[in-house]
């Protein structure tokens, strides 16, 4: 197994500490993250996903427990925030209060200034992230934020931290709110950046077949506690517990129950589509 | 990074306290009563008294003490300055001087007064905390427009303007939540908006508003369209969905809070403390 790039030990997390409001929402976590791998974070509603991944660039800073990105606790007073929040880039869950310039270049050159990039490099580098995220820049660079639609707000908001150049990628629900096609195109270009450069990535989502689709590794995160954390083959196969968190199945998982149902003797363990089809050719090639 | 946590004043909490089922209606009459009142205190003693009572109703409304001094912290350099420039600035009877330079004196009599003026300030955060801590919003809302509700009658818009002060309230949390979401943003992409000294964070913070103008003229734009659809308009001829009757216990915490107030005037008048 590759090495870890982010440890969490015994992480707990309460909100309005002090305060009669006060609410333990994350109840001593310990995972870690490996180097190069896409985690999924998965869990019902309410459940503490978003809170969790503050923690790891360092908006939040563990109370109790520790989080060490990168070999450095996030804790040390020493600690260089700017270049560890360079380093883990995150989009958040409402991708408008993401994006706060008039323009996607403006946009986009926010975090270069703060991280002081030099003034000529800042242009291209802004170009060089919109193609990226396979937006054009003749055509987006000087385009007011407001006029964007959700798709390409997402992007833009993308292209403002990858032009930043991380080395971990944070995504928080990115598929929401986006059309099939939409949905389709932002995976792939998630896919395609994770393997052209590489970048560790996390990510949560509420849609399953993202996970399927995306996934290296699976976190069941339900109340605050992880329930389950393994490869998608091995947790989508206990499909009563996801049910009994409310969550749903992949639809392939769905379909495989289905052929069972009816008799035909597909591998239960299948999650994906290319599997699926392989199987079901075998079967139709045996009989 | 937990800007919530901070804006507690305005904040309401559940419970079944005593406090908490007084009506409305007499608990913002007793509120001005009690507002008036500490306005009027002259003396020290009048102060104790006071705080006295606010122990008494923060006991009975089950609220903490400590939790709505915090709520101060915020405010607290804004009041040590005000403070500071009320000592320093003291016109009035010059008394006993105890230091002066320039225009500048500082008199016994300064320092008593400005500290004075504080203490009657902090009570009546006090009392406005434990006002809003035990009462609904919701319920506040509908209890002012019944209160000025009569002055319809003189073409007075008072469903209107309350509507406006409910929206009003309804958003604070919601533009607190919006703010956090932004400095979250930017922070995550470098922004250092909590190092810095006070102008050039003061600029930081100008790069929060432009977005947060924008964001809120956009909710009310979704609100209005909301209430539109559903057909919302204005106030005439609205009923109630549940209409309150006042109760013993209304009454009784009315005529004790009064009597209460009266009391305590007369004993430090008849003993001259105020
Ligand atoms: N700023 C805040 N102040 C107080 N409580 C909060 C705050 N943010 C979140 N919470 C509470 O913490 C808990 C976890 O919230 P969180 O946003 O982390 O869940 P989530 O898993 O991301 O949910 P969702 O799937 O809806 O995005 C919830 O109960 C929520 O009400
Ligand atoms: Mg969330």
């Amino acid at each position: 197994m590759s090495k870890a790039i982010i440890k969490v030990e015994n992480l707990f997390h309460s909100y309005m500490q002090g305060t009669p409001f006060e609410k333990e929402v994350l109840h001593g976590l310990s995972f870690e993250v490996y180097h190069g791998e896409k985690l999924a974070i998965v869990g019902p509603t309410q459940s503490g996903k978003s809170t969790l991944l503050q923690y790891f660039n360092a908006i939040f800073i563990p109370k109790k427990g520790r989080v060490i990105v990168d070999e450095q606790d996030t804790k040390d007073s020493r600690l260089n925030l700017k270049e560890l929040r360079r380093k883990v880039a995150m989009l958040f869950q409402h991708p408008d209060s993401q994006l706060f310039k008039e323009t996607v270049a403006d946009d986009i050159a926010f975090g270069l200034k703060n991280m002081n990039f030099p003034e000529e490099v800042i242009e291209i580098t802004i170009k060089k992230a919109l193609a990226t995220v396979g937006l054009d820049s003749n055509e987006f660079f000087y385009r007011y934020i407001f006029s964007l639609s959700g798709g390409e707000k997402k992007k833009v908001a993308i292209a403002g931290i990858l032009a930043l150049n991380p080395e971990i990628l944070i995504l928080d629900d990115p598929t929401a709110g986006l059309d099939p096609k939409g949905r389709v195109d932002f995976l792939n270009s998630i896919k395609f950046l994770h393997d052209k450069l590489g970048l560790t990535t996390i990510f949560v989502s509420s849609n399953m077949n993202d996970v399927v689709e995306l996934a290296d590794r699976v976190m069941i995160l339900v109340d605050g506690k992880i329930e389950m954390i393994d490869i998608p083959e091995n947790i989508f196969i206990k499909r009563e517990k996801l049910l009994s968190y409310g969550l749903t199945l992949p639809s392939v998982v769905e379909l495989v129950d289905e052929l069972i149902k009816s008799g035909i003797n597909v591998d239960e363990k299948i999650i994906n589509i290319d599997q699926l089809e392989e199987s079901l050719i075998k079967i139709l090639n045996s009989s | 990074m937990e800007l919530y946590k901070n804006t507690i004043f305005g904040f309401y909490r559940e419970g079944d306290s005593l406090i908490h089922k007084i009506d409305p209606r007499i608990k913002i009459i007793l509120l001005i009563v009690i507002i008036i009142f500490i306005s009027f205190i002259r003396t020290f003693s009048g102060i104790v008294f006071i705080g006295l009572f606010l122990l008494l109703i923060i006991k009975l409304s089950n609220s903490s003490f400590f939790y709505i001094l915090k709520g101060l912290k915020p405010v607290l350099p804004i009041i040590l300055l005000i403070l500071i420039f009320q000592i320093i600035f003291y016109i009035g009877e010059p008394g006993k001087i105890l230091f002066q330079w320039n225009f500048i004196k500082i008199s016994v009599l300064g320092i008593k007064v400005s500290c004075f003026m504080m203490l009657k300030a902090i009570l009546i955060y006090f009392i406005s905390s434990i006002f809003f801590l035990t009462t609904e919003m919701i319920s506040f809302t509908d209890a002012m427009e019944r209160l000025i509700l009569p002055l319809q009658k003189i073409k007075f818009p008072s469903h209107e303007i309350v509507m406006v002060g409910v929206i009003a309230f309804r958003f604070v949390p919601t533009l607190v939540e919006e703010l956090e979401r932004l400095m979250k943003a930017q922070i995550a992409r470098g922004a250092d908006l909590d190092r810095g000294n006070l102008i050039v964070r003061t600029i930081k913070l100008s790069g929060l508003l432009i977005p947060l103008f924008i964001s809120a003229y956009q909710r009310a734009e979704d609100l209005v369209l909301a209430m539109e659809s559903r057909c919302y308009r204005g106030g005439e001829g609205r009923t109630r969905r549940i209409a309150k009757k006042l109760t013993i216990l209304d009454f009784t915490s009315f005529i004790f809070t009064v009597l209460f107030f009266s009391l305590t005037f007369l004993t430090i008048r008849y003993f001259r403390l105020l």
